[in-house]
């Protein structure tokens, strides 16, 4: 079930009515001052979240469930256990039951192919005749985003730094929260389990705001991302070599739009439709193109992520605390993790390189402009070339990224660099598209606010109007079936 | 730990959210009693059909919610494990390009059409290596399976080449030609390379065909060689007036007026083919500043062509290859700066028996391209490459060029134009006419047919009768009108996003339908090997 389709929007309606059915403000049947039938109420909630959410998952593959069941009872039993236990050496082996389940899990399905075709190609370089066939095995959608998350419940409550779930319930349903279970944000548990403390609430301006993000992620994937793809970028991707430089390059710049507003619009269902629900999930990008380095550009581009990574494996590596060699290692290192965790294949390995070199890069040019006491970011003056540099240095990985394969990334590399500028067949509606992306992401932040406190503000009756007519507008836009969001396979 | 006035402001705002909390409920709930409304609202207007959200009542949103879950141990084996599309049989590839088709008559199966089906190949395919087949046996028709279009040949125009493909079938050491020209559709030799594939499974490896000396378009290939070319300028055929130039029988005039050359590897594609070199032929114009080539093959001695002649005259060069040999280098190096070296490219057949198929595609090009050759060289060319069957399968992009005013008459008139400059080389030159595939736009109601291509299809069957050709409406045996949406939803998709070129998948699934043509024609000619039109072959096919 997509986000961009209707069993989404109608699904949500239902857990909708469901959920708030089952509060004591709007059904006054279940009105009551005594606290047990409130804490029922609470579990009802909950249980119909956790139902609803599997139900989602199920919608798209019902075996793997299985895998989020193994992975939720794992954790909860760890944390539980780890609550309690104060023995070094147990709360360590503890910690590695956690983390071998959900780290194998993950890599068996998403890195064991790749795992055994350079195993093969090794003893194949190495003189023997050894040729493992691949295990063919699907990516269970949402795995790298599940797992990240239990793993930090397991690691925060190792550390100290959180109490344990109230129960497996509410654990369950944090793993498995249908608005962020697929493609994120990647959620804390000491940002979700805490809300299930608090009565849930919904207060106009959260309904305002929570149907303008399922309204401007719709916007986004349909009018945008998969308006580029069809009709433009997918096709220069599927074969470059039928295309000139200019339109390659075209295509990489799309592209980049493309991707923001897929991702992005994916995020802004998710926190809609969780703030629909009573929930509130963190913010995921903030113009994240609008910088003007590397550094600043993961601090605002997929931020969950990003903030995982720094905080489970660039500060446990050592951070920025032991010299400037083991910083550089250390940022080196992170990179190349998050390219890896993107997917399996010698193109992420080459994706983490790209990034690691640039971070680390970006880095050491700080450190060098702090020691000489120069300003470190660049001045206001001179910002926008920054930004444009940025901007092309960050589209120009894309054939890394997208490829399905080396190869198929240097032919795309080979026709970008040919030269050959002859023949630019673009349409207008994508140099449309592109130019107005350019303007709402790189104009006044302050402009932005203000039309969208525009729209948030409307009356009820103009909202309606509002999102019908918008829906009515991406259902004639929409590809007859709505096309998955580019995270979906990560 | 939080401060106390921090602490005191939390449980304020919280107390807040929660005096105002029932008003965002109320107002979500507005908002989704005007949106269903507006959603039931297109019902009652029979004129408003287009904007309802549910057009099929058995496709209820979340009705399909539970269908992922499996019922029996091999649908939890499947759920886990993705499908190598590399390894699905063509048979299962046909049987999804159609599954959605309307009146649509499932394919039946083939007898082994996949690489990965060898058992049926060692068993039931009558490879001609092994044992060659009685006189004039039929083919079963569990070869070619059913298919939604024939061939339509009435004036029986395939003779020449069905007989030739007889000859070959009776193991005589002789090679049944196929020429097949079209456009950026088959531009990698996707398509062709899957009919030679299949039809030298079935008859034999004639070869490798055509290959230009350097490619004249960006993405030009050919699927069964390994290719590398440098210092060579390309003149081609789409940039000429009819009957300006020469450029050879694949359209492509490769020119060397300094150092060049052209490494080309020869590779098997499958166990049923060679990678050996053999039979090399350089299609060349000897003209009176021509240069010296230099050819040399591993193993064999490096052979010298002067391309001088007193005249502009197209000539060709037979290479001794020594056995075993698979790659050929072609070396220009003009000895003075007025001269240069005019090659057209060459081909690379076995002696027999077998099948060879040239994919020459004119990337970019309208039908018209086929009237650019001059008559005389044009003749030339089909008398020294010696086709059995020309296919033509033009029109893809007039079919999709905005810029491209259609009119069916003169859009025949074109096609008959081109067609007749074959002819009239070779009057007895069999000709095989496929219409364009379905192409598509977006559009409010998602992909659409484009309004010309049924129109186009019409044309080309008239120029095609017209022109004594025969004729197979691609355009119906891929699945009709709506085919191209449907191609899209596949699984591997068939249709590229630009919804005009075929992806590798679709490449194979039409190679097969025209292999399945050919052979289903073949077999009705079999039935009645001389003289006879479609309808009398297929009423004595079907006895």
């Amino acid at each position: 079930m997509l986000f961009n389709s209707f069993d989404y929007i109608f699904f949500l309606a239902i857990v909708f009515l469901a959920f708030w059915g089952l509060e004591p403000h709007t059904n006054p049947a279940l009105r009551s001052t005594d606290q047990r039938t409130a804490q029922n109420l609470q579990n009802a909630r909950t249980t119909l979240l956790l139902i609803a959410s599997y139900l989602f998952y199920a919608s798209w593959n019902a075996v793997f469930l299985v895998l989020i069941v193994l992975s939720t009872w794992v954790d909860y039993a760890v944390g539980r256990r780890l609550y309690t236990e104060n023995r070094p050496g147990i709360r360590r082996s503890l910690l590695a039951i956690s983390l071998f389940t959900n780290l194998g899990l993950l890599g068996l399905f998403k890195y064991g192919d790749f795992a055994i075709t350079v195993s093969g190609q090794l003893a194949n370089q190495l003189g023997y005749s050894w040729q493992p066939s691949p295990l063919n095995l699907i990516l269970p959608v949402g795995i790298s985003f599940y797992t990240f998350q239990t793993l930090s419940y397991t690691i925060d409550l190792y550390r100290k730094k959180i109490d344990p779930a109230r129960n497996l319930l509410e654990f369950a349903t944090y793993v498995a929260f249908f608005p962020q279970l697929v493609a994120g944000p990647i959620v804390r548990a000491s940002e979700f389990l805490p809300q299930f403390l608090q009565t849930p609430t919904l207060t106009k301006a959260q309904a305002q705001r929570g149907l303008y993000l399922i309204l401007r992620g719709l916007v986004k994937k349909i009018a945008i991302a998969d308006f580029l793809g069809a009709n433009f970028v997918d096709r220069v991707f599927a074969d470059p070599t039928a295309f000139s430089s200019s339109e390659a390059w075209v295509a990489i710049f799309a592209y980049t739009w493309q991707l923001y507003a897929d991702f992005s619009g994916y995020t802004d269902i998710a926190r809609g439709s969780a703030r629909l629900l009573g929930f509130e999930l963190p913010i995921n990008f903030r113009r994240p193109l609008n910088v003007t380095g590397p550094i600043e550009f993961w601090r605002h581009w997929h931020i969950t992520l990003s903030r995982w990574v720094q905080d489970y494996i660039y500060i446990p590596l050592g951070g920025s605390r032991r010299g400037r060699v083991r910083t550089y290692t250390n940022l080196f290192m992170s990179f190349m993790i998050i390219g890896v965790w993107h997917g399996s294949g010698w193109n992420f390995v080459l994706f983490g390189l790209w990034h690691a070199t640039g971070v680390t890069l970006n880095r050491a040019f700080r450190d060098l402009r702090n020691a000489s006491q120069v300003q470190a970011s660049p001045s206001t003056r001179i910002r926008p070339l920054w930004v444009v540099a940025h901007f092309v240095y960050f589209a120009f990985h894309w054939p890394i990224f997208r490829g399905q394969s080396v190869d198929a990334s240097l032919a795309y590399y080979q026709v970008l660099l040919a030269g050959d500028w002859d023949g630019l067949r673009v349409n207008i509606s994508i140099w449309f598209i592109i130019t107005l992306m350019g303007i709402l992401h790189f104009c006044p932040k302050r402009w932005i606010d203000r039309m969208e406190a525009l729209v948030c503000n409307l009356s009820w009756p103009w909202m309606a109007g509002l999102l019908v007519a918008t829906g009515y507008a991406l259902m004639h836009l929409a590809a007859q079936q709505p096309t998955p969001f580019v995270y979906f396979q990560f | 730990m939080k401060s106390e006035p921090s602490a005191n402001k939390t449980t304020q705002s919280a107390r807040e959210a929660l005096d105002a909390h029932p008003a965002g409920i109320r107002y979500a709930l507005w908002v989704i009693v005007i949106g269903v409304l507006a959603a039931l609202m297109p019902y009652h207007h029979e004129d408003m059909e287009a904007w309802r959200v549910i057009q099929n009542w058995d496709d209820l949103p979340c009705a399909n919610i539970l269908s992922t879950v499996p019922h029996t141990w091999s649908e939890v084996w499947n759920s886990v494990r993705r499908e190598d599309f590399t390894t699905l049989s063509d048979d299962a590839l046909l049987a999804r390009a159609m599954s959605n088709a309307p009146n649509n008559e499932a394919p039946t199966p083939t007898v082994a059409v996949s690489e990965s089906d060898t058992s049926n190949l060692a068993t039931e395919q009558p490879v001609l290596e092994s044992a060659a087949p009685p006189v004039r046996t039929r083919i079963s028709p569990r070869e070619f399976g059913r298919l939604r279009s024939d061939i339509d040949d009435p004036h029986d125009s395939l003779h020449r080449f069905y007989a030739q493909l007889d000859r070959v079938t009776q193991g005589e050491q002789t090679v049944a030609r196929i020429s097949m020209f079209s456009t950026s559709i088959n531009g990698a030799d996707r398509t062709s390379s899957q009919l030679r594939h299949l039809l030298q499974q079935r008859f034999g490896d004639g070869g490798k065909g055509w290959i230009p000396l350097a490619a004249g378009w960006r993405y030009q290939r050919h699927q069964d060689i390994r290719w590398e070319y440098e210092g060579w300028d390309t003149q081609i055929i789409n940039h000429g007036a009819p009957g300006e130039s020469r450029y050879g029988w694949g359209g492509v005039l490769a020119v060397a007026t300094g150092p060049a050359h052209t490494l080309i590897e020869t590779l098997a594609r499958s166990r049923h083919s060679s990678s050996n070199l053999s039979n090399v032929r350089i299609f060349y114009q000897a003209h009176p500043r021509g240069g010296q080539l230099d050819l040399e093959v591993p193993g064999g001695e490096t052979r010298m062509l002067n391309t001088y002649a007193d005249e502009v005259v197209d000539r060709t060069f037979d290479v001794p290859v020594p056995n075993g040999a698979r790659t050929l280098h072609i070396r220009s190096q003009p000895e003075r700066s007025d001269q240069s070296t005019h090659v057209y490219g060459l081909t690379v057949e076995n002696s027999g028996p077998g099948v060879v198929v040239d994919g020459i595609a004119f990337i970019g090009g309208f039908t018209r391209v086929l009237t650019h050759w001059p008559v005389t060289h044009l003749a030339e060319q089909i008398h020294k490459r010696e086709p059995h069957l020309v296919i033509f399968w033009m029109g893809g992009n007039e079919a999709t060029a905005n810029s491209y005013r259609f009119s069916s008459g003169h859009y025949t008139r074109t096609y008959r134009q081109g067609i007749r400059n074959f002819k009239h080389a070779a009057p007895s030159l069999s000709c095989l006419v496929i219409s364009v595939l379905d192409k598509g736009i977006r559009g409010p109601n998602g992909i659409q047919t484009l309004e010309r291509v049924p129109m186009m299809v019409e044309a080309q069957e008239r120029a095609a009768m017209e022109e004594g050709c025969a004729f197979l409406n691609l355009f119906e045996a891929a699945g009709g009108e709506g085919s191209v949406e449907r191609w899209t939803q596949t699984t591997p998709p068939l249709i590229s996003p630009d919804l005009a070129h075929l992806t590798r998948s679709g490449s194979r699934v039409i190679g097969s339908i025209i292999y399945r043509a050919l052979l289903k024609d073949y077999d009705s000619w079999l039935s009645a090997p001389t003289g006879a039109s479609t309808a009398q072959r297929n009423a004595n096919a079907s006895d």
